[in-house]
């Protein structure tokens, strides 16, 4: 099982559409919400070289945006 | 399971209130239906604050998404939904072929489009650079990342200042830069922040560029007078319009001037059997009821259609 972790804010609509995709595929995830955590949205941009969200970290890989081919290529998900 | 063997009754390219309200009217007339959507719910899900759906009183861009997919969902044995982009549209005699970036192909007797718009770039040097970088084109998914900075907002209108209403509670100060002497916004909108210190409003300015170094640091504009003035912010919200998605009807139909498609009031478009709705069409209010309520108009449109073609 992939270590899946999400950088979020609260409004943000891909945020919500790439966790809708996760609970569909029954993916499980932690949730990064970068509004409340300094340090975080930092990691995020780090890791990322950006600042839009969401970024989803898949084991030490790194996607942004609700790149849903993507995801399912690196999680294994065949539509 | 979307199918590419089967020839669907009609596919809607368009995950948004259009879209969706063409499925739920496809599906309650039996008619066998393909949705290709890249975002469920649409431009909507990144709408923030929502007070004019009618009957919802107050919501928000998530919320009302989720609301509009839940519904489709119940019709889903009639309506397959492929979260995916469709890349082109071509017609063959009485069938059009759809393709999408996944890589698939579809086929349909008709083809409702409601793929909506995408925001307007400014186009000048550094907003590529730093685009993700502190240059945002959707306060509602961006705005919380500023917290006590200070930013700019580009473009006057309703969404301008909805990022400026956004960002208040958040960032240090917020400049409102807008192209003529009066700002487009609704001025139940512009009463929030008129007289807030934090907030200042510039007016007749022409952003020349934006630089910065790992992330945004300044962006520069030239007011009438033709001077150049620097102002120093970590974050630039450009909301100065929205541009159709087009591209994979460009060969199909006709784009108007202004680049969108001309659609009348029951989305009949030049082509047979080719409807669109909402943002896309040169329909006059982009709004979100509007663009539902021409979705419906479409599916209507579309099952009248099919239904001479079996006569």
């Amino acid at each position: 099982m992939a270590n899946v972790t999400i950088y979020t804010t609260p409004t943000c609509g891909y945020c919500r559409a790439t966790k809708d995709f996760f609970k569909e595929n029954k993916v499980e995830y932690s949730e990064i919400d970068v509004s409340q955590d300094q340090d975080k949205a930092r990691e995020m941009v780090e890791k990322s070289g950006q600042m839009g969200v969401p970024v989803i970290d898949v084991d030490g890989e790194i996607v942004v945006g609700f790149d849903q081919n993507k995801l399912s290529e690196k999680l294994g998900i065949t539509s | 399971m979307a199918e590419e063997s089967t020839v669907y009754d009609v596919a809607i390219v368009g995950y948004g209130p259009a879209g969706v309200t063409a499925g739920i009217y496809a599906a309650r007339k039996n008619l066998n239906t393909l949705l290709i959507g890249d975002l469920p719910g649409g431009e909507v899900r990144n709408s923030g604050d929502i007070e004019n759906w009618p009957g919802d009183g107050e919501t928000n861009g998530n919320d009302l998404a989720d609301k509009l997919i839940k519904h489709l969902d119940t019709h889903k044995d009639q309506v397959e939904v492929l979260t995916d982009k469709v890349s082109k549209i071509a017609k063959n005699d009485t069938v059009f072929t759809l393709e999408t970036e996944g890589g698939k192909a579809f086929q349909s007797k008709t083809v409702i489009y409601t793929t909506g718009r995408h925001p307007r770039m400014l186009g000048v040097p550094g907003e590529e650079d730093f685009k993700n970088k502190g240059v945002t084109y959707c306060a509602t998914c961006d705005a919380p990342l500023f917290p006590d900075k200070e930013v700019a907002v580009i473009g006057g209108g309703n969404t301008g200042a909805e990022a400026v209403i956004m960002l208040q509670k958040i960032a240090k100060k917020i400049y409102l830069l807008h192209n003529e002497d009066t700002l487009l916004a609704d001025p139940v909108l512009v009463k929030n922040f008129e007289n807030d210190p934090k907030v200042e409003i510039i007016y007749n300015t022409k952003t020349t560029k934006i630089e910065g170094d790992m992330l945004v640091s300044s962006l520069t504009y030239e007011d009438n007078d033709g001077k150049e003035n620097k102002l120093d912010v970590q974050g630039i919200f450009v909301t100065i319009g929205a541009i159709p998605n087009t591209d994979p009807v460009k060969d199909l139909v006709t784009l108007d001037k202004t680049g969108v498609i001309p659609a009348d009031r029951y989305a009949k478009t030049e082509v047979e059997g080719f409807f669109a709705a909402g943002d896309v069409t040169d329909i006059r209010d982009a709004q979100i009821v509007v663009a539902a309520g021409h979705g419906c108009s479409a599916a209507l449109s579309a099952g009248d259609y099919l239904s001479r073609q079996a006569a």
